[in-house]
């Protein structure tokens, strides 16, 4: 080891301690760099799950997906084919209009509540939006239950219907627009909201003209995440629709789903059913995928302006 | 180099004291010489050609307005600036006789023999007082539990702080005062022994006591360890240092070193008319 | 609420000069009595929908007790035909399911997003958390419909073989390999909270004080050394968060495991390769051709998944923030 040369004592025991580090150095180097090839593979174990579905999902969806499979509606059972696949167009038409009712009551409902817990005070309050935030994870069969079990016998007559899935999808959705909605305005700058009551402003004409406008694009966020989540979401309609082999445009007519029927196929007996699957699993992926493109866009916007 | 270990059984505080001669103030070896170092980030230049020499045993002092490049410089010594991408420091720094840049001195290793403290205090808020302090040994492998020991009493003595820590040495760091909690970040530094500390503004953001206080411990510190201080505060520069490097933004906002003198010279005989604005107050 | 925005500016012109003494104030301040109630009612809505919800869980879940009794809860036999209704192999299956999904999901999670936050340039960096984020939006049946045809030929004719060979048929890894199973269903489950995992964790190791990494640095720490006896233990609270969330998408996860976990509801794990079921894909798939007293069992299954999804959420709420919980 090289020592500068000095006319000052060097006190031994900082050579030996930087000796003693120097020696300990390459072993502390091998092990690190080990434990960081372990770090760096498991974003790889990470991602091939992701590519092996997006991969298998455009491959296997591909093959499937034609005219027909867009605009035919699927089998009769009593007319039954194994060996085609028929179509989905009851499947979509189900899922445009549920969806999009439900997302269009989710929107005012959801921000609605979002408002109300920003506003919410005290212990109700604190205990309300606590339970919002923890609905969010609940999982989303339990929607489908509360309307099968509150609302299909005294709304429904016990009939099965689109109306009664677009609840169920409501529901969901809300907590996640409220939530989305609620940390969007508490995210606003104060200065801007103090700045509107100084000027004696109204709290409704600040939450109106200042708060959330400047919440808008986490709010349209949150919105697009419940959108992507409704149309995904097998469990919630599964028990309250039906089946509708018919492309039904009436929302309170028995309807049909993308995800039910997914789910349907995924448990009958034929290739052909499976084969179907993949192709409304690529036309669901494309949706949500796009949906979470146009959030992304949306958020970076907002940031940049 | 060669030491029994008996010698210094007898001893738990190992940071023994460098001699000095008191009528110097430091040493004319040189701990660290500076050889025209530039820093830029992503190409734009923010501290240019920075040459003087950093005594062993001294206390040099970085001064300059706010944005003249000291802390920049500063993390050019321990080769921080690594950790940012765009980063580039040009020049030559020696430690010893060591080429800093020179590939000759593993990292981890330059960085352990030229601490650093922090403009705020930053110890690792999951660690107890005593894991703070061993830990720039634990990082560097030294796992001997007795050596640990004698590190912690040793480095807290030395950071002035031994007394009214040594009670509760196991509770977290964050049940400091501020004051505290930046004399055990110095204790952290001093643990792994090193020849040069680092410090940015220490006492930046404390109060007048505590800043009292780290002034005068580093007037005993200078006596194991070489200090180079970057301050904005020219009465701190002053009554703290040996030599005193005087830094300005040039035209370009660059900083450019104007003036390096012992601090006696530039305080009372800048060769600069620059210097002699800035000590007077007329600007920065 | 209209929006007319003279009717605002003339007000706050107005009342600018007189804000704390003035009539005018009080004016506004009943003014604003409208939005205040607007409030309270809403609050009540709010309220009473949470009761309403969570009341009707817990009716409909009563008849299921009455039937079933304590046996509910000590019973591994659940047999639709047989109006038997013991629910512990499905909680085991719940258990059983979450925590393979764990072993893979927390490890690699945490490591991905340590390398994301900390090994990756800027641009990877943004790329790479976009990517895993994505895994997020997947519908829940997709990953049935990719379990079931892409991971289940590779559980049943590598994996598993695999795991019996070496570990010489001891338990866990014993008895017959049918593909799909509690295996398969806990690494599918793994893979689905995976992207809660990276993104809620990774958001924690961004929070890290830069002083703290940079002073670990400082001391002569490694990169390792500085990811995980630093920026680990720093961000160990949001970790723990992210886990906790995962962990209750996963007990909760319902038509994905009623696909691949083969719906075997009577038997009690004693194996990975078993056929199984778990609370929610038991209500998913038994619960449109229920019965008599089945629907009351299925009832009170809800029930159970309610609570326990509850509290683990409860947990990861007061862990983590609120944005977090919408990952
Ligand atoms: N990481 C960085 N990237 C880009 N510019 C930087 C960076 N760090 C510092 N600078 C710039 O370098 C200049 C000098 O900064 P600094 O060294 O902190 O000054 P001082 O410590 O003297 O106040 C400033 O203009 C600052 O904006
Ligand atoms: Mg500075």
């Amino acid at each position: 080891m090289t020592t500068m040369t000095s006319n000052m004592p060097e006190t031994d025991s900082r050579l030996d301690l930087q000796q003693l580090m120097r020696q300990k150095y390459r072993r502390r180097v091998i092990v690190g760099n080990i434990i960081l090839a372990f770090v760096m593979a498991a974003l790889v174990v990470a991602l091939i799950p992701l590519l092996s579905i997006v991969i298998s999902v455009i491959d296997r969806g591909s093959k499937v997906l034609s005219t027909a499979f867009l605009t035919q509606v699927q089998q009769d059972p009593f007319a039954f084919d194994p060996y085609a696949i028929g179509g989905v167009w009851n499947a979509i038409v189900g899922s445009l209009v549920m969806d999009g009712i439900a997302i269009g009551a989710a929107i005012p409902l959801g921000i609605f509540s979002g408002v109300i817990l920003s506003d919410a005070k005290g212990k109700i309050g604190t205990t309300i939006h606590r339970i919002f935030d923890v609905m969010i994870g609940l999982p989303s069969i339990l929607f489908g239950l509360f309307v099968f079990f509150v609302l299909l016998g005294p709304v429904f007559n016990n009939a099965y219907s689109g109306m009664a899935g677009v609840i169920a999808l409501t529901l969901m959705s809300i907590p996640l627009i409220a939530v989305a909605t609620e940390s969007a305005i508490s995210a606003v700058p104060p200065t801007l909201n103090e700045a509107g009551l100084a000027l004696g402003a109204l709290p409704s004409r600040v939450m109106w003209n200042i708060k959330l406008p400047a919440a808008r694009p986490a709010i349209l966020t949150g919105v697009l995440l419940a959108l992507s989540r409704a149309v995904g979401e097998t469990a919630p309609v599964l028990f309250v629709i039906g089946q509708s082999r018919e492309a039904n445009w009436n929302p309170a007519a028995e309807q049909s789903s993308l995800p039910t029927l997914t789910f349907q196929y995924l448990q009958g007996f034929f290739p052909s059913q499976r084969e179907a699957a993949w192709g409304i699993a690529l036309i669901l992926m494309t949706v949500v995928f796009l949906v979470n493109l146009t959030s992304r866009i949306i958020s970076a916007r907002s940031q940049r302006g | 180099m060669e030491m029994s270990m008996e010698m210094k059984e007898n001893s738990t505080i190992h940071l023994a004291p460098v001699v000095q001669d008191d009528a110097q103030r430091g040493s004319s070896e040189v701990a660290m010489r500076l050889n025209d170092v530039s820093v830029a980030f992503s190409g734009k230049t923010v501290v240019r050609g920075a040459t003087f020499d950093v005594r062993k045993g001294a206390v040099t002092a970085m001064i300059g307005p706010s944005g003249s490049g000291k802390t920049t410089l500063l993390r050019a010594l321990n080769r921080l600036h690594d950790l940012t991408p765009g980063a580039e420091v040009k020049g030559q720094i020696l430690l010893g006789q060591d080429d800093v840049y020179g590939g000759g001195i593993p990292t981890p290793i330059l960085r352990a023999r030229v601490g650093m403290v922090f403009q705020r205090p930053n110890p690792f808020p999951t660690m107890s007082i005593a894991d703070n302090v061993t830990s720039g040994l634990r990082f560097n492998g030294v796992k001997d539990k007795k050596k640990l020991e004698e590190a912690i009493e040793a480095s807290l003595w030395a950071a002035a702080l031994w007394d009214s820590v040594k009670d509760r040495l196991k509770a977290p760091a964050s049940t400091l005062s501020g004051g505290e909690q930046q004399r055990l970040c110095i204790a952290r530094a001093l643990a792994v022994e090193p020849d040069v500390l680092l410090m940015d503004e220490p006492t930046s953001s404390l109060d007048p006591i505590s800043t009292q206080r780290i002034e005068d411990l580093m007037q005993d510190l200078k006596k194991i360890v070489t200090i180079v201080i970057v301050t904005h505060n020219m009465q701190q520069a002053a009554r703290v240092s040996d030599d005193c490097a005087f830094l300005l933004m040039a035209e370009d906002r660059a900083g450019e070193l104007i003036e390096f003198a012992p601090t006696a010279k530039i305080f009372n005989d800048p060769q600069d008319s620059r210097t002699l604005d800035y000590i007077q107050g007329r600007f920065g | 609420m209209p929006m007319d925005q003279s009717t605002t500016s003339t007000n706050a012109a107005g009342d600018l000069s007189n804000v704390s003494s003035s009539p005018k104030f009080n004016l506004a301040a009943r003014g604003d009595g409208r939005y205040n109630i607007a409030m309270r009612i809403g609050q009540a809505l709010l309220a009473i929908f949470i009761i309403v919800f969570f009341g009707s869980i817990i009716i409909q879940s009563i008849p299921g007790w009455q039937s079933a009794g304590f046996g509910f809860f000590t019973s591994t036999d659940w047999s639709n035909a047989d109006f038997k209704f013991g629910a512990l192999s499905l909680i085991a299956g719940t258990l059983v399911t979450t925590f393979i999904a764990l072993l893979f999901a927390v490890p690699v999670g945490i490591s991905a997003a340590l390398s994301i936050q900390f090994l990756l340039h800027r641009r990877l960096r943004v790329f790479f958390s976009s990517l895993v984020e994505v895994l997020a939006i997947v519908p829940s049946i997709v990953f049935g419909v990719w379990g079931v045809a892409v991971i289940s030929p590779w559980t049943q004719h590598t994996l598993e073989p695999f795991l019996r060979d070496i570990s010489g048929g001891a338990p866990p890894f014993q008895g017959e390999i049918y593909g799909i199973g509690l295996l398969l269903g806990g690494l599918v489950l793994g893979v689905m909270i995976l992207p809660t995992v990276v993104a809620v964790s990774r958001d924690a190791f961004a929070m890290v004080p830069q002083t703290l990494i940079e002073g670990a640095y400082g001391l002569g720490a490694t990169r390792t050394q500085v990811l995980f006896r630093v920026a680990l233990p720093a961000a160990r609270r949001g970790v723990l968060g992210a886990v906790t969330l995962g962990t209750g998408r996963a007990l909760g996860e319902t038509v994905a495991m009623a696909t691949i976990l083969g719906g075997v509801t009577n038997k009690f794990p004693s194996s990975a390769f078993d056929l199984g079921a778990t609370l929610a894909s038991t209500i998913a798939r038994d619960f449109l051709e229920a019965t008599g007293s089945q629907v009351g069992a299925l009832g009170s299954l809800a029930l159970i998944l309610t609570v326990i999804v509850f509290a683990v959420n409860y947990i990861a709420r007061k862990i983590i923030t609120r944005q977090a919980v919408m990952l």
